[in-house]
C-alpha cells in the first residue's frame, strides 16, 4: 500500500507540482508536463488526444524535450504526435532521431522529414545535413529545405552539391535549388526533358511537379510528343497497360493545376485529342 | 577408401559439400532459405558460394550441411570466420559427424555484420573445402495499423443505404466476431513473419481500428468497389497514419484479388495521390497517396499472402529507383500482367513468385514441391545480385531491409 501512494504522489507531483507548492499555476505549463507525463507512461491515445487540445507549440516543445528518452515505445509515440501536430519543436524532435541507433526509430524519423515546413527549422535541417551519412536522407532533407526554405539557402545548398559525387543527392540538391528560384538549376531540369532516355525524361516530369512551378509546362512539347511506354499503371495480375511519356506529361500538367479540360490523374492512356489539347495550353503557355 | 573419388572432367565445378534449408513445410525463422540459385554476386564480386540470413541476436538458426561429393569418413569441421558475427553452437567444437546430412546451428551477432562459415578438411585449420557465407541484418520493425474495413453508404438524411460487413468465414476460417477476425490477422502476420525475420524485417502490428468507408472515400455509392476506388479509398481513409503501413483488411473488391501491397514511390509516380488538387489559386489539400497493404477477406489469402504483398510494398521485384514504375512485378521472367514468369522449380520457391498455388504441370510433377509442401509456393528471398542485363529481380533480401528505412517509406 505504501509503494501505491507513493506513485499517486509522484504523478501528481508530475502533473501539477508547481501549482501544488503555492507558486502561480501556468496552465499552459500544466497541459505540458501532464502531456510529458502520459507520453513517457506510454497512455497513447490520451496523450494524443491531450495533444490535440493543445498550443501545437507547447506540444512541440514537450516532444523536443523528451525525444531524447531512451525508450523506444517512448520515441515512437512522440515520433506518432508530431506527425499530427507540426510544430518546430516537432520537427526537431523528428530530426534528432534520424541518427537513431534503433532502425525503426530511425526508418519512422526518415519518413518524417517532410513534416519539417517551418522556416524556423531551416538551420536544423542544415544541421541534420551535415550530420547524416545517408544519401537518401541527405537527398530528402535538401528536398524539404527547397519546400521550407527561401533563396537564402542556396549558397549552402550549393556547398553541399560541390562537396558530394554522389548522383542521386546531387539531383536533390538541383532540384531543390530549382525550387528555390535558382535559373541553372531549372535548366538542368528542364534539359532532361529532351534526353532521349524515357527514364531521364520521366524524371524530369517528377521533378518539375516537385519545383511546382507551372510555368516551366512550356518546355513540355517534346515529352507531349513522345508516345513510348513509361510507367506501368496496370496492378500485378492485370493484363498490362503502360501509360506513355505524352500521358506522365500530362499528369504533370495536373499536377501542377494547369487548366486542361480533363484530368489525367492518376495516370490514364489519354486520347489523341486528348494529348493534342494538352499541347495547345503548352503552346499558349509559350505565347505568353 | 579415400574420401573423395569423382572423375574430374576439364571444366567440371566440384561441390564436395553443400548447404540447404534445414526443414521442409512452411516458413520458419530459424531455418531460413538458402541463396544457392547463383555463386556470381554483382555486389560482392569476391564472394562465389551459397548465402543465408539471419537477424541480429537471433538464436539457434539451423541450415543443413550436406556431403556431396565426399566420404562420410572424411573429418569434417564447421568454422566461423568470425564468431561475434556467427556462433557455431552446433556441432560444438565444429566437429561433423559421418552423417551424409546434418544440422548446423548458430546465434547471430548483436550487430550488423557478414561472415561465413567454412567447412575445413582434417582438421578445424585445414584446408577449405566449401563454405556459406551469412548475412546478419540489424532488426526493423516494419509498423503496421490494421483497419478492420466495412463499406457503409448513407443517403444525405444519413439514413444507411446499403453496407457490406466482413464475411464469414473470415480469410478462410470461421469468424464469428471482432475478437476472433483480429485473430486471424494477427496470425497471418505473425506467420509472414516467419519468411521476413532471418531478413532482418519484424512485422509489428501497433494497432488495430475499425475505419469505415463511404462516399466520400470511394466517390461513388458502392460497396464493391473497384481498383480506382478501392485505391482512392485508400489515400482518403479515416484513421490513415504517417508513420505505420496501412494494411486495409476490406471486405470486397471487384479486382478478383487476394491483397495487393502498393508500394509509396509507385503509387506516387502513377499518379494515385487524392483528394485532387484545385487549380490555382487555391490552395491545395492535405493530399495522401494510395500506398498500403489491401487485404480482401472474402478471398483465399492467406499468411504468404501478407509476405508477398509486403515484399511489393518494400519495393520487390523491380521498381526503377529514378521514376517510381515497376519494371517487373514479381520473379524472373516476368512480364507485367505475370503471365510469362519462368516456371521452374528456383521461381516457383521464391516468395515474389506470382502464383500462389502451383500449377500441376504433369508430367513434370516434381516440380509441384519445392520444399514447401505439395503445390505450394515457397518463401525464398534471393540475396545475390546479378548484372541488371542478366536479371533485375534478384538481391531482393537487402534491397527490402534497405526500402524499410528509406525517407517515404511510411506515408500519411
Amino acid at each position: 500500500m505504501r509503494s501505491n501512494y507513493a506513485i499517486v504522489l509522484l504523478v501528481i507531483s508530475a502533473c501539477f507540482g508547481e501549482g501544488q507548492s503555492g507558486k502561480v499555476m501556468n496552465p499552459d505549463h500544466s497541459l505540458r508536463s501532464q502531456l510529458s507525463h502520459l507520453i513517457q507512461a506510454r497512455r497513447s491515445e490520451e496523450a494524443k488526444a491531450l495533444a490535440r487540445t493543445m498550443n501545437p507549440g507547447d506540444v512541440g516543445v514537450v516532444l523536443q524535450e523528451i525525444a531524447g528518452t531512451p525508450k523506444p515505445a517512448v520515441q515512437l509515440l512522440v515520433l506518432d504526435i508530431a506527425s499530427e501536430i507540426p510544430s518546430v519543436g516537432s520537427c526537431r524532435a523528428v530530426l534528432g532521431r534520424l541518427q537513431d541507433s534503433n532502425l525503426t526509430i530511425r526508418s519512422v524519423a526518415n519518413s518524417l522529414i517532410g513534416f519539417c515546413n517551418q522556416r524556423a527549422v531551416i538551420p536544423d535541417l542544415f544541421q541534420a545535413m551535415d550530420e547524416s551519412h545517408d544519401t537518401q536522407v541527405q537527398g530528402a532533407i535538401a528536398r524539404q529545405i527547397g519546400i521550407s526554405g527561401d533563396a537564402t539557402a542556396q549558397p549552402q545548398l550549393q556547398e553541399h552539391y560541390d562537396n558530394t559525387p554522389d548522383e542521386g543527392l546531387r539531383n536533390s540538391i538541383t532540384v531543390a535549388m530549382a525550387r528555390l528560384g535558382n535559373e541553372d538549376s531549372r535548366r538542368r531540369v528542364i534539359q532532361r526533358l529532351t534526353d532521349p532516355t524515357v527514364d531521364a525524361r520521366i524524371q524530369g516530369l517528377h521533378d518539375i511537379e516537385y519545383i511546382g512551378e507551372p510555368k516551366l509546362a512550356r518546355y513540355f512539347s517534346p515529352v507531349l510528343e513522345d508516345r513510348r511506354d513509361a510507367i506501368a499503371i496496370s496492378p500485378p495480375h492485370d493484363p498490362r497497360v503502360m501509360a506513355r511519356v505524352c500521358d506522365v506529361a500530362a499528369g504533370s500538367m495536373t499536377a501542377l493545376g494547369l487548366p486542361l479540360p480533363y484530368r489525367a490523374l492518376p495516370l490514364r492512356r489519354l486520347s489523341d485529342s486528348e494529348i493534342q489539347q494538352a499541347l495547345e495550353l503548352v503552346r499558349s503557355l509559350y505565347a505568353q | 577408401m579415400p574420401d573423395f573419388v569423382t572423375t574430374i572432367w576439364n571444366t567440371e565445378r566440384i561441390y564436395m559439400v553443400d548447404f540447404g534449408r534445414a526443414k521442409t513445410g512452411a516458413a520458419h525463422r530459424r531455418f531460413p532459405d538458402i541463396d544457392n540459385v547463383g555463386y556470381h554476386d554483382d555486389a560482392f564480386a569476391a564472394e562465389h558460394g551459397p548465402i543465408v540470413s539471419a537477424m541480429a541476436n537471433q538464436t539457434r538458426v539451423n541450415v543443413r550441411f550436406h556431403r556431396t561429393e565426399i566420404s562420410t569418413a572424411a573429418k569434417l569441421f564447421a568454422v566461423s570466420t568470425d564468431p561475434t558475427v556467427v556462433n557455431i553452437t552446433s556441432p560444438a567444437g565444429g566437429a561433423l559427424s559421418r552423417s551424409r546430412s546434418q544440422n548446423i546451428e548458430f546465434t547471430a551477432g548483436g550487430a550488423a555484420g557478414r561472415a561465413d562459415i567454412e567447412i575445413r578438411y582434417g582438421w578445424n585449420d585445414g584446408p577449405m573445402i566449401g563454405r556459406l557465407y551469412v548475412q546478419v541484418y540489424a532488426r526493423i520493425q516494419v509498423l503496421m495499423r490494421v483497419h478492420l474495413v466495412t463499406y457503409v453508404q448513407r443517403d444525405l438524411a444519413g439514413n444507411i443505404v446499403a453496407q457490406r460487413n466482413h464475411p464469414n468465414p473470415f480469410f478462410s476460417k470461421n469468424c464469428a466476431n471482432r475478437a476472433q477476425r483480429i485473430a486471424r490477422i494477427r496470425e497471418f502476420i505473425n506467420q509472414a513473419n516467419e519468411t521476413w525475420v532471418p531478413h532482418g524485417v519484424v512485422f509489428t502490428v501497433v494497432d488495430i481500428v475499425d475505419t469505415v468507408w463511404g462516399r466520400p472515400e470511394f466517390g461513388s455509392g458502392t460497396v464493391s468497389p473497384n481498383f480506382g476506388e478501392m485505391t482512392q479509398a485508400g489515400a482518403l481513409s479515416p484513421n490513415r497514419s504517417a508513420v505505420n503501413v496501412n494494411v486495409y483488411c476490406i471486405p470486397t473488391t471487384t479486382q478478383g484479388i487476394t491483397g495487393m501491397g502498393i508500394p509509396p514511390a509507385w503509387a506516387r509516380a502513377t499518379g494515385l495521390v487524392f483528394p485532387p488538387a484545385p487549380p490555382p489559386p487555391a490552395a491545395p489539400p492535405p493530399q495522401h497517396l494510395s500506398s498500403g497493404l489491401y487485404l480482401v477477406s472474402d478471398s483465399t489469402a492467406t499468411a504468404q499472402t501478407v509476405a508477398h504483398e509486403m515484399g511489393h510494398y518494400m519495393t520487390l521485384c523491380a521498381l526503377n529507383p529514378l521514376t517510381g514504375n515497376a519494371d517487373q512485378w514479381h520473379s524472373t521472367g516476368d512480364v507485367l500482367g505475370g503471365a510469362h514468369t519462368r516456371d521452374d522449380s528456383v521461381s516457383r520457391r521464391r516468395i515474389m513468385y506470382p502464383v500462389v498455388s502451383l500449377l500441376n504441370a504433369a508430367p513434370s510433377t516434381w516440380r509441384n514441391n519445392t520444399g514447401y509442401g505439395n503445390q505450394l509456393a515457397g518463401s525464398f528471398l534471393t540475396y545475390r545480385r546479378l548484372p541488371a542485363a542478366q536479371d533485375i529481380t534478384f538481391e531482393e533480401s537487402q534491397r527490402a531491409h534497405t526500402a524499410a528505412l528509406a525517407p517515404g517509406f511510411y506515408v500519411g
